[in-house]
């Protein structure tokens, strides 16, 4: 066997440790990218019984984005076995609660329901910021390229930039500069009542 | 009144005992000339300062409160209107400035006088908040479409889209240079992103005409399209029987 092939099949059988950056990220689309490389399905020599699944370490965990509603939406049931138990955690409580515990969830449902899904759960390392163990972080040598980018806002854009910006538009002729829009001081616009697109259904808590 | 200035005598007697003691005199310095002509009368600009002056009166509020959107001329340029203390005069002037847009437009060739952004074809995000805040004032609240100058479709898509953005807390409404702090916004705190997609499409009649008529457009040329590839098909078999 020549050196390469030799590197090749340690290469083959050696667990490769990813890193995965949540910030901004939907927890329950990144579980099946993240559930691909714990179960080693990207591997040529993948079979569902054989134990060959890479390790993922999960960062910033505590900074997930969710869409819409879902915030308040979304519940997670719970039953301790015991009559009158049940519980209906919304997924913001769950969240307050313990910040990693959404992204364990969202892989665990991911990943195939067999006896090799706790075993595999093992190789899972979530953190809720970027504040890794030095002994984890000597052993990642792989980059998994986040699903969505992460918005910026716009407090945080430096003024050079923003005045800089292509313009779609010039401001017509008779317009003033910090001056009311609709012509009419203050105190004589009707009071309007408070109408938002996006009402959401039901109630909002708080 | 023939000169640009308009002191208010009357009232100074009144804000003596709540604003200080310094008689207030308001003075107009940069009225157009067309002003007199145009819009309002100088009577009832008269009675609009007045009324101003007793609504002060009456809530207790200083005078700078209300210079903001005090407005007694048809606006002919962009202007800043801005206030200065002139001894025992207080001094209003709307000043002709440069836009700040300006140099900064993208030219777009668009012939057929399609809006700024259906010429460009634009597919705006709620995250592209740099075209977002073009559209919006500090309140984060859209301009009518008299100053935007978009289409009525675009328009309404600029709404949800600005909703969006405030929902997702990439703009701030209330405070354009405060952030609000974390354990104000309760469960807002967390990160949200939402699906453009998912914009409900318009229930007016003209919207819902034009819907129509894509649909149907897309069914003929679906229809076209389906002939067009079946003929090739026989076409195919033929050939491939001949030989």
């Amino acid at each position: 066997m020549s050196s390469f092939r030799r590197a090749q099949q340690w290469a083959t059988f050696a667990r490769v440790w990813h890193l995965y950056d949540m910030r901004w990220q939907n927890p329950y689309e990144s579980s099946h990218l993240i559930g691909k490389y714990l179960s080693g399905r990207a591997k040529p020599i993948y079979h569902p019984l054989n134990d060959c699944g890479d390790h993922v370490v999960v960062i910033n965990s505590k900074e997930v984005a969710l869409p819409g509603d879902d915030w308040y939406r979304r519940a997670y049931f719970h039953h301790r076995t015991y009559a009158g138990t049940k519980t209906w955690t919304l997924a913001y409580e769950l969240h307050e609660a313990n910040n990693t515990l959404i992204v364990k969830k969202a892989v665990y449902y991911a990943l195939d329901k067999n006896l090799l899904r706790r075993p595999i759960m093992e190789r899972l390392h979530i953190f809720p910021d970027a504040n890794i163990p030095p002994a984890i972080a000597a052993n990642i040598t792989n980059q998994i390229r986040p699903l969505r980018p992460v918005p910026v806002k716009l407090e945080e854009i430096p003024q050079e930039v923003e005045k800089d910006c292509p313009q779609l538009f010039d401001l017509p002729k008779d317009f003033v500069l910090g001056g009311n829009v609709w012509g009419k001081p203050e105190p004589e616009r009707k009071a309007q009542p408070i109408r938002t697109p996006y009402k959401p259904w039901g109630k909002e808590p708080r | 009144m023939n000169s640009r200035q308009l002191n208010l005598n009357e009232s100074e007697t009144h804000l003596h005992g709540k604003h200080g003691k310094q008689p207030i005199t308001f003075t107009l310095v940069s009225a157009p000339s067309s002003y007199f002509l145009n819009f309002w009368s100088v009577d009832s600009c008269q009675k609009k300062m007045l009324r101003a002056l007793n609504l002060l009166r009456s809530v207790g509020t200083p005078v700078n409160s209300f210079s903001r959107t005090f407005g007694v001329s048809p606006w002919r340029s962009l202007k800043e209107i801005r206030e200065r203390q002139d001894g025992d005069t207080l001094i209003i002037e709307a000043v002709h400035v440069k836009s700040p847009r300006e140099g900064h437009v993208v030219k777009s060739d668009n012939q057929h006088g399609a809006c700024s952004l259906c010429a460009l074809g634009l597919d705006v995000k709620h995250t592209d908040i740099l075209i977002i805040k073009q559209f919006m004032d500090s309140e984060a609240k859209l301009y009518p479409r008299k100053i935007t100058g978009l289409c009525r479709w675009q328009q309404r898509k600029m709404r949800y889209v600005i909703e969006m953005a405030i929902r997702a807390g990439l703009v701030n409404p209330l405070v354009a240079s405060q952030p609000i702090p974390a354990y104000q916004r309760g469960w807002r705190k967390f990160n949200t992103y939402f699906d453009e997609s998912e914009i409900p499409p318009s229930k007016s009649e003209y919207a819902i005409q034009k819907v129509k008529e894509f649909e149907e457009a897309y069914q003929l040329a679906k229809a076209e399209k389906d002939a067009h590839e079946e003929m090739l098909k026989t076409q195919r078999e033929r050939r491939l029987s001949r030989s």
